[in-house]
């Protein structure tokens, strides 16, 4: 039965896991929802949208920390994950029903306030769902980059062994917060990779609603919420993460969580807001630890905000700092809950629960890109590097409207006080966060390292653009400008990522299944498959490439670690050959374009006589050879990979 | 539509809004010049503006373009 629904066309099975376990992420959460909501009597102006909004992107917080003890216990099979993921989608959806009914009049309410407007501003609204409902096309996206070098094929090594083990080769890597990658693991173990690769969809309309409420909250109106998700569409930063098996909109959609609740302490100080800012900004330090400089300061900043009113004209302290010093401690609680599984998973791996703090392997954390002089330019062309830059691994921009709506903002009327404006300390926060990145890691220039706090920075334009289309008067010069502008925007985008990111060639051919995973993915898919085919089981690849996706469970358990590679290129001549005799290895996968220089040092054309080389794969940048050793110049025996008694590990030992 | 913001009479002089718009249009334009769509590209040789913009986007790309280490 089982066997059957998952031998399903992609275009049936895809959707189906993919809504599933939205359902199941937005379940868990309104179920944790609903429990801490016992602890507060009620919550003003917080939508019924912005509360499912919270609640799916907790239900992706916590199922992920449920994923982790799963894994770390040895459990995270098909069977306990699909009945977990039911339970809670059908628990959590009928205990917030009532919260599903109150958002559908809320739709209705939008849906009447667009047809009220404008075409002008119809248009843009419509234009900016389409390039919302495009990112479901990136499905026919080849996998490539970051994704299935370590992310991806991290999830499919978790999700074939059933356990929390190195994905060789990244092993010192593993100490990262595995936040998404546990998820694409779970989608994976659903029988369903393609339903990974697109989880960045509900992610990200996610992202938009936590976002628009934002600016609710900052003073806006539909128009400037309209205008903040065509900002959010808008910005290649966002668009490349569209179905690329890369997590940073994890951290970005968690941050923004954690941003929107932050401001709420002000209006709706309640142990709810204070403990579920606490959650989320925990959240999004696992799923990316490069939130931690530039979010810590800004929710600090906000928690401050929501308690100076308090603050303000105060005589008898002693209550005052009674309640900030309960409230700073019902943060912290949430802060730890969400640390805590990540915390336990270091210890469990690294005998450290801070790595990579404290460990040998913090190389990746102290990163430099570029040298002195791109360096200064970068930092000295902060806006416009963010918005116009291409440099090495920056991987997209920020939204051009930014930048062109922001001399609207002198428009905006002063507020009455800078520091009661919503508006005006979110802006603060978001700037302050940019500029602790800029001061911590100058050349380190990528949006998506720090995208939540980045994308506060659309609510000021797009609230002063919809002042301005709502003060202006003849000749109404800016108004037209706005919608002309963002209309522009909005299509020159999609044409852009039209065939790229939204609706590439293979995106009809892979939901009805006549292409396969290597007619989409290319050249490093076919080569990986030509092992696959050809391997018995446990058979040891030495691998000299980035790529690592493709294999079999069993062959990507059994790759060359870290610490093999390493002793590989100290050795030289014949010790070469002779390391990988020892070692078990069976096929050598060389990545042309990466690791040139294992070839050179290989010597292929010179190899000892008692190597027997036949080639298995040579096309493009990929060159695999089957090795075959005739009576090795010593008496040690290989080691082998093998499968442990009544487990799904395969590890290397000695024989 | 806006309930929440406080509408004032302001009328903004003139040239203000022109300055405005023109940067408006500057930045989505300049956006266009480096990462625009082909599209933009054919409309642009069609006014016969193709060559004196790819001109300009040439001269502007190395300044915001870097490999690593460089």
């Amino acid at each position: 039965m089982i066997e059957t629904l998952f031998s399903l066309p992609v275009y049936i099975l895809m959707p189906v896991v993919l809504i599933g376990y939205s359902a199941a992420c937005l379940g868990t959460g309104l179920l944790v929802w609903n429990i801490l909501l016992q602890t507060t009597r009620r919550l003003d102006g917080v939508s019924a949208g912005t509360i499912l909004a919270t609640a799916f992107i907790l239900g992706e917080g916590i199922l992920a920390g449920l994923w982790l003890f799963l894994a770390l216990g040895g459990l995270f099979i098909f069977r306990i994950v699909a009945l977990l993921s039911f339970i809670f989608a059908v628990g959590g959806l009928y205990i917030g029903r009532s919260i599903l009914l109150d958002f559908k009049r809320q739709a209705v309410s939008i849906w009447c306030d667009l047809r009220s407007d404008s075409w002008g501003w119809q248009f843009i609204a419509g234009l900016t769902i389409l390039l919302c409902l495009m990112w479901f096309t990136s499905l026919g996206r080849p996998l490539n980059g970051d994704g299935p070098a370590f992310y991806f094929a991290f999830a499919k090594i978790v999700a074939s062994s059933h356990h929390l083990i190195h994905l060789p080769g990244y092993e010192g890597f593993t100490n990262i917060g595995l936040l998404g990658e546990l998820h694409f693991a779970a989608l994976m173990l659903l029988h369903s990779p393609d339903a990974a690769k697109l989880f960045s969809w509900p992610t990200i309309i996610a992202a938009g609603i936590m976002l628009a409420s934002l600016g609710r909250v900052a003073g806006m109106g539909r128009r400037g919420q309209w205008l903040t998700l065509s900002i959010l569409f808008t910005s290649s930063a966002v668009i490349w993460l569209s179905g690329d098996g890369k997590v940073d909109l994890f951290g970005a959609v968690l941050g923004l969580a954690a941003y929107y609740w932050a401001v709420q302490i002000r209006f709706n100080r309640t142990p709810l807001t204070l403990f579920i800012t606490g959650l989320f900004s925990g959240f999004a330090f696992v799923a990316k630890l490069s939130y931690i400089p530039v979010m810590v300061p800004g929710i600090a900043l906000l928690v401050l905000w929501g308690y100076a009113k308090d603050f303000k004209g105060k005589v008898d302290w002693l209550p005052f700092l009674k309640s900030f010093m309960g409230g700073s401690m019902i943060l912290l609680a949430g802060l730890l809950v969400a640390l805590v599984p990540h915390l336990i998973k270091n210890g469990v791996l690294f005998h450290n629960p801070i790595s990579p703090f404290g460990s040998g392997g913090m190389g990746w954390l102290d990163q430099g890109w570029f040298g002195e002089e791109i360096t200064r330019r970068i930092v000295l062309t902060y806006p416009f590097a963010l918005t116009y830059g291409s440099y090495w691994a920056q991987y997209g921009n920020l939204s051009p409207l930014i930048l062109a709506f922001l001399p609207l903002a002198f428009f905006l009327p002063r507020p009455r006080s800078w520091l009661s404006s919503p508006l005006v300390v979110i802006t603060f926060v978001a700037l302050a966060g940019l500029a602790i990145w800029v001061v911590y890691s100058p050349s380190v220039f990528a949006p998506r390292y720090i995208l939540a706090t980045l994308l506060l920075l659309a609510l000021l334009p797009a609230c002063a653009a919809e002042y301005i289309s709502l003060a202006d008067f003849r000749p109404r010069v800016l108004t037209f400008g706005v919608i002309v502008f963002t209309s522009v925007t909005l299509v020159a985008f999609g044409l852009s990522f039209l065939g790229v990111v939204f609706s590439p060639d293979s995106t009809t051919p892979s939901l009805v299944g006549t292409i396969d995973e290597c007619d989409r993915d290319g050249i490093y898919c076919s080569a990986m498959q030509a092992i696959n085919k050809a391997a018995q089981p446990g058979e040891r690849v030495f691998l000299a490439s980035y790529q690592h996706y493709w294999f079999r469970g069993d062959l990507l358990q059994c790759l060359s670690s870290t610490h093999e590679v390493g002793d590989f290129m100290r050795a030289s001549g014949d010790d070469l050959w002779l390391d990988l005799y020892k070692k078990g290895f069976s096929y050598l996968f060389i990545d042309k374009a990466t690791h040139t220089a294992f070839l050179e040092q290989l010597n292929v054309e010179n190899h000892p006589d008692w190597v027997n080389l036949t080639t298995v794969f040579d096309q493009s940048i990929v060159l695999i050879y089957r090795m075959d050793f005739a009576d090795p110049p010593t008496d040690v025996a290989p080691m082998i990979c093998q499968r442990r008694p009544s487990s799904t590990i395969w590890e290397v030992v000695s024989p | 539509m806006d309930r929440q913001l406080e509408i004032k009479e302001r009328p903004l002089p003139i040239m203000v809004k022109i300055g405005v718009f023109f940067w408006m249009f500057a930045v989505i334009f300049v956006y266009l010049l480096l990462f625009g769509p082909p599209e933009f590209w054919s409309i642009l040789e069609r006014l016969g503006l193709g060559y004196f913009f790819r001109v300009w986007r040439d001269a502007l790309q190395p300044f915001l373009t870097a490999g690593y280490l460089e």
